[in-house]
């Protein structure tokens, strides 16, 4: 039996950031990702009489966000492939679904751990999401080697996955 | 997953390498050699992949800050997406919020540097004066002067000693007077070569609103000259007039490089660009994958941070241009009033397009009450089972008999050159208590426009309530408030869910009273869509 509409965009909708998480890891471009996700949205609607579960819904939209992932790199010029297809087989069967209220509460502790960060490391967040720079034009802007740009990027990150760990704990034990 | 994870296990500072090497692969400045080494830890390690699903989410998560508006796709199918939308908006209110800190710390940072660095020269200066000073003291306390060297005796020949000091003198006549000559010009002239290696002013910034900069020195205020250097509105408006008389105006968030009296470097934003007078004509704005030189015109340039450039001609022609990786110019293309032109920086293709309007019928329009409208019909009504669908008819609103009496209804008058009531006929018929009842008309999508760009917008009045708008059997609008004057158009607009060839448009119509009442739907309604007239590849 085919599942609801219904069912099928709250799935998409839980499914929005890891899923484009994973075409973006593919692709390595935000508009190339959204483009992918939106194509794959329409095909699941038209689609829906065919999907049985939800289940099997999570494991469709992966398998066909990969291929359509692939097919817009190869028809693009220069968009090479960079994984392999045996790593990509591996992080494709290991991607993880979230729920919608998980989902919820990392967005909320995100927020909270990034307004903990100093200044500079707001600073180096600003130009890398927000001005959507690369390394090197980071290490242009604040003056610094690309290198350390680089590192303090990775710590910065790694602070802010410890924060939101602990935060996302603390709440769900306080539930 | 029987594999380590980093969200139970953590990560530590062992993984920052690792890390700093996703980070690369994104920018896609890995080696070959790193970039196996990349896909050989994913192959083998379990712990490198949970970490880079890691990384990748949270990527996502702080992107999503930059673009939320791109998630409207699926968010207007979902109701439960508002608190979705909470959480966004909450984390757009934190980007506002970090901008300014963000300004903030950078101009603190810049003060104190600049205090630094002058007072680490003033302390030099006052070091040598102070030693100078201390030897002299030395030298005379102690009675000491200068040792005197005898002097040699050397013989020089008067012919040799006049071409020694007229090459000295031609030396030194080269390298001064070109120093003399480098000194900063105040005004460039509009011909400035682009390379031109010296800051010169080359624009003037002639007004602002609430503008925040991100520049080298002090922040520009209205009638500072801006130089030849990149600088970053951050928030705000800016009005900027370049010594060739080209006007263009700034609107935030904005990367731009004046380079010379007639041109400019768009990395980010949007800007309208003006020129009017003869010296301003062929102002020229570079943007990523194309140049863009003015004929005569004014045209917006919209620079997203990815993806494609758009230019819209505002009025009369300009000409686009392709640009190689090497800097090579491809074959421009000329671009007229009202026609768009989308640069691709991958593809370095540039696409021309043009806003055309979708045929679609408003209810009524150019009528007679008690027509039946040949572009609308009345296909469901819930109170009747046996209901056939049939064309719907123009209402007559005022001064008409029913059941032995005369009534007006309290609708919004008709106005046939714009849209009309329709009903099931000439006076309106009653529904039962709570049915509703399905209007219907189609529109044809050309297969030549982009079917993203097809964009619906309208106004209806319901009696009583519209409770959903249906493209093609799917809602895409759902339920508007009841407006008990019916005298009010309520605005909509439908962006998605278009098919190429025929479409339907569906209005459901609800009675929401507890007893039978009329029945009536009036609609306007415009689309525009995106046609593609021309492209081109660059051709080295």
């Amino acid at each position: 039996m085919a599942i609801g509409e219904e069912t099928m965009i709250r799935v998409l909708l839980q499914e929005q950031i890891p899923l484009l998480a994973f075409i973006r890891a593919i692709v390595r471009d935000q508009g190339m990702a959204d483009d992918v996700f939106q194509e794959i949205s329409v095909e699941a609607v038209r689609r829906r009489t065919h999907i049985e579960s939800v289940e099997h819904f999570s494991a469709w939209l992966r398998r066909t966000a990969r291929h359509r992932a692939l097919n817009l790199l190869r028809n693009r010029r220069g968009g090479a492939v960079l994984l392999d297809p045996q790593v990509l087989d591996k992080i494709e069967a290991e991607w993880e679904d979230s729920s919608y209220s998980a989902r919820q509460n990392v967005l909320a502790a995100l927020q909270c751990c990034l307004d903990q960060l100093t200044p500079f490391a707001k600073r180096l967040i600003g130009l890398r999401y927000r001005e959507g720079m690369s390394g090197r034009q980071m290490a242009q802007h604040t003056q610094r080697s690309e290198p350390s740009v680089y590192m303090a990027l990775s710590r910065i990150r790694r602070a802010l996955g410890d924060c939101i760990r602990e935060k996302v704990t603390v709440q769900g034990g306080a539930e | 997953m029987s594999q380590p994870n980093p969200r139970q296990n953590g990560f530590d500072s062992r993984d920052d390498a690792f890390i700093a090497m996703i980070d690369r692969y994104f920018d896609q400045v890995l080696s070959p050699q790193e970039l196996a080494q990349f896909n050989h830890l994913l192959n083998e390690s379990s712990h490198c992949r949970s970490v880079f699903q890691m990384i990748c989410r949270q990527d996502q998560m702080l992107l999503q800050t930059r673009r939320p508006e791109r998630l409207l796709f699926i968010e207007a199918l979902n109701d439960n997406a508002s608190e979705d939308r909470d959480v966004r908006a909450d984390l757009s209110a934190w980007i506002e919020q970090d901008s300014s800190i963000l300004i903030e710390s950078l101009d603190l940072e810049q003060r104190v540097r600049i205090q630094r660095e002058a007072d680490n020269a003033a302390a030099r200066r006052r070091r040598k004066a102070e030693a100078a000073e201390h030897r002299a003291l030395q030298r005379l306390m102690l009675g000491q002067s200068d040792p005197i060297k005898p002097i040699k005796h050397v013989v020089i020949p008067k012919a040799v000693f006049y071409g020694t000091v007229a090459t000295i003198a031609a030396v030194l006549a080269l390298i001064i007077l070109p120093m003399f000559e480098s000194k900063p010009v105040v005004t460039a002239p509009i011909d400035d070569p682009i390379s031109a290696p010296q800051l010169v002013q080359v624009a003037v910034l002639v007004e602002q609103v609430d503008a925040k900069w991100l520049v080298t020195g002090s922040a520009p205020v209205p009638g500072s000259a801006l130089l030849n250097q990149p600088i970053h509105l951050v928030s705000g408006l800016a009005k900027v007039r370049f010594n060739n008389e080209a006007q263009v105006i700034l609107n935030a968030p904005c990367s731009i490089e004046p380079l010379s009296a007639s041109r400019i470097k768009v990395s980010q934003g949007a800007l309208m660009v003006r020129c009017d007078t003869d010296a301003s004509h062929g102002f020229t704005v570079l943007v990523p994958a194309a140049q863009i030189v003015d004929l005569g015109t004014g045209f917006t340039v919209d620079v997203p941070a990815s993806g494609l450039s758009a230019i819209t001609v505002t009025e009369g022609l300009i000409e686009v241009a392709p640009v190689s990786t090497e800097g090579r110019l491809g074959q421009p293309m000329r671009v007229s009033t009202g026609r768009t032109a989308m640069v691709d920086p991958i593809l370095r293709q540039v696409v021309v397009r043009q806003p055309v309007d979708v045929p679609v019928a408003s209810t009524g329009q150019h009528l007679l009450p008690g027509d039946t409208d040949p572009n609308w019909r009345i296909v469901a009504v819930t109170d009747d089972p046996g209901f056939s669908p049939r064309k719907a008819v123009v209402v007559k609103t005022e001064n008409y008999n029913y059941d032995g009496r005369r009534w007006n209804l309290k609708w919004l008058k008709n106005d046939p050159s714009s849209s009309q009531w329709l009903s099931f006929k000439q006076i309106a018929s009653p529904i039962a208590a709570y049915a509703q009842c399905v209007y219907e008309t189609t529109m044809n999508v050309p297969d030549s426009v982009d079917l993203s760009s097809v964009r619906l917008s309208g106004q209806f009045i319901a009696d009583d309530q519209l409770v959903a708008i249906r493209i093609n059997r799917q809602d895409v609008v759902g339920s508007f408030p009841t407006d008990p004057s019916f005298q009010k158009f309520q605005k909509f607009e439908v962006v998605h869910g278009w098919r190429h060839g025929r479409n339907t448009i569906r209005f459901v119509v609800r009675n929401t009273s507890e007893a039978p009442s009329p029945m009536g739907l009036r609609v306007e309604l415009k689309c525009q869509a995106i046609k593609e007239i021309d492209s081109t590849a660059p051709r080295f």
